[in-house]
């Protein structure tokens, strides 16, 4: 019926001008928290966030839209570093020889499938040392060198290297733990 | 039994950690990438191990922020009206320089008019592209070169089966060069030439000076007694000449022989093409030029020992009102912003 259609249609453009009203301001200060003012413009990925949910086939069967938008908002942000990405697609090659070792993207869906990944790796983020934290971060989000991120804050490069070292095999060792408490807890 | 010694799951995460941290590190050698691949293909329990390194630090990208980590407080990047500026003059000037070999080339090439002599075309190209104050633009060459052009600046195109000629005649272009090894793509400004070696490079024309930066790739910029001829001879060798490579930086005054290479620091080249203007170390002259090209009012300097001082400063172009008081704070100036009409910067008594 084409009444219904476009009575359907007219509910998710109510919906998606809602959803704009709602989180527009909120998730481009979200964005720009963590990533600066860019380039690339938090106000042009967050839009761009919003064309992709807009495009989806089915945007009601997104359970949580405004972490659907903040995610599809950061993959943007993260192409955007080009070094990030040159280094990202060495190591996957490196890796992809073995189906098996394929590594994964952080997408909407995934968020919710590795639920109890995440929050084994939020929780061991938080209880590390601050200048772990923020190496780490610096590191990923930021795409910095070591030296670029000495130069920020003055610490050395072995330190820097230590740190990086000892914060990410906290979080691996934290992730394997949970899967040995998981697998006796099932056993 | 392969006879391997089979190595504890300690073991393998301590190496696995050790090789992740360094080939994170951001600088990395070709040596070290060989010893790295070494490791990884030697065995399957090697590269299991690795992967979970890489697996949690490419989660980080979700993990980081849900943990809510606060590099802006921690470092103290304070949230003032400019800290966005200190933000961008605190990122990587360039993190894409190791990886100018990749790419094709990008410069930025710029002429601001001499505060003396500001009409000095210096040869009769007529301006195939030119911008108006305030616009950016972006056109594609027959090539595919893409060239932003700043505002107000104009060029001119010639397109040879042998040679690309652009002739920047005003302003700022930035350009993004594809590569053509049968014909070498030429920038020139006043008595400078650039001879591309396909790049992405900024040119700028001010206060009688051209400014070649780099942002990826290689370019050579020379000062040939007689450019359309050096152009058709497609020979440069016999030219003295100044080689620069990503971050580096000339500014060739006018029939001036070409100075030292300086290196970029925080200032990336064609950042005005975002809305950013950035200097480092620059002239009052030079700064001032720009303006006028940015802002919808005239911008004069009274005497040329105003001109001459020197600032590191970075704004954008919708904050220029904010930069005239900047400038006041800093350099011993009066700024005379009359209701209307020209903005004078005088020195102060």
């Amino acid at each position: 019926m084409p009444d219904d259609a476009a009575a359907v249609d007219a509910q998710a453009r109510v919906s998606l001008d809602a959803l704009y009203r709602d989180h527009f301001a909120s998730l481009v200060a979200n964005i720009r928290r963590s990533f600066g003012s860019g380039p690339p413009e938090p106000e042009d990925v967050v839009q761009s966030a919003f064309a992709k949910y807009a495009a989806l086939d089915n945007p009601d069967t997104v359970k949580d839209p405004r972490a659907f938008l903040f995610i599809v908002a950061r993959n943007l942000v993260l192409d955007h570093k080009r070094s990030r990405k040159i280094a990202d697609a060495y190591i996957a090659e490196q890796i992809a020889f073995d189906r098996e070792l394929i590594l994964e993207e952080i997408t909407p869906e995934r968020v919710v499938v590795a639920k109890e990944r995440f929050d084994t790796l939020i929780e061991a983020m938080r209880a590390l040392p601050l200048k772990q934290q923020v190496i780490l971060t610096m590191s990923r989000l930021e795409g910095k060198s070591y030296r670029e991120i000495g130069k920020e804050t003055g610490w050395s490069a072995g330190d820097i290297s230590r740190n990086m070292n000892a914060g990410i095999a906290a979080l691996v060792i934290a992730l394997k733990r949970a899967e040995r408490v998981k697998k006796k807890t099932s056993e | 039994m392969t006879g391997m010694s089979v190595k504890t799951e300690e073991q393998l995460e301590t190496e696995a950690a050790e090789w992740f941290t360094t080939i994170r590190s951001g600088d990395v050698t070709r040596e070290t990438r060989e010893a790295f691949e070494t490791w990884l293909h030697a065995d399957r329990a090697h590269k299991l191990a690795y992967r979970e390194f890489e697996q949690v630090y490419r989660d980080l990208d979700f993990v980081a922020v849900e943990a809510g980590v606060d590099v802006e407080s921690v470092l103290g990047r304070r949230n003032t009206p400019w800290s966005h500026l200190r933000d961008w003059m605190r990122r990587p000037a360039l993190a894409g320089s190791a990886l100018a070999a990749i790419a094709v080339a990008a410069v930025s090439i710029a002429i601001i008019p001499s505060l003396t002599d500001p009409q000095q075309s210096t040869m009769a190209v007529v301006p195939d592209f030119a911008t108006e104050v305030a616009e950016i633009r972006e056109v594609v060459l027959e090539d595919d070169t893409i060239v932003t052009l700043g505002a107000k600046s104009q060029i001119g195109t010639e397109f040879t089966s042998t040679a690309r000629t652009v002739t920047l005649l005003a302003g700022e272009a930035f350009f993004e060069v594809t590569k053509d090894p049968h014909r070498p793509f030429f920038v020139s400004a006043q008595d400078t030439l650039v001879r591309v070696v396909g790049t992405k490079f900024d040119v700028k024309r001010s206060a009688d000076i051209v400014h070649v930066s780099v942002l990826e790739g290689v370019v050579e910029v020379m000062k040939p007694n007689d450019i359309p001829a050096a152009i058709e001879a497609a020979d440069t060798s016999n030219i003295d000449k100044q080689v620069l490579t990503a971050g580096e930086r000339v500014s060739a005054a006018r029939r001036v022989a070409l100075p030292q290479v300086k290196q970029l620091g925080q200032a990336e080249p064609g950042a005005w093409r975002a809305g950013r203007l950035a200097y480092e170390d620059a002239s009052l002259a030079e700064i001032v030029a720009d303006l006028n090209r940015y802002y919808d009012r005239p911008v004069r300097i009274a005497s040329s020992d105003v001109g001459d001082l020197r600032s590191t400063v970075a704004f954008r172009t919708e904050d220029i009102e904010q930069v005239f008081e900047v400038m006041a704070a800093i350099h011993p100036i009066v700024v005379e912003r009359p209701a209307a009409g020209e903005i004078v910067i005088r020195r102060k008594h």
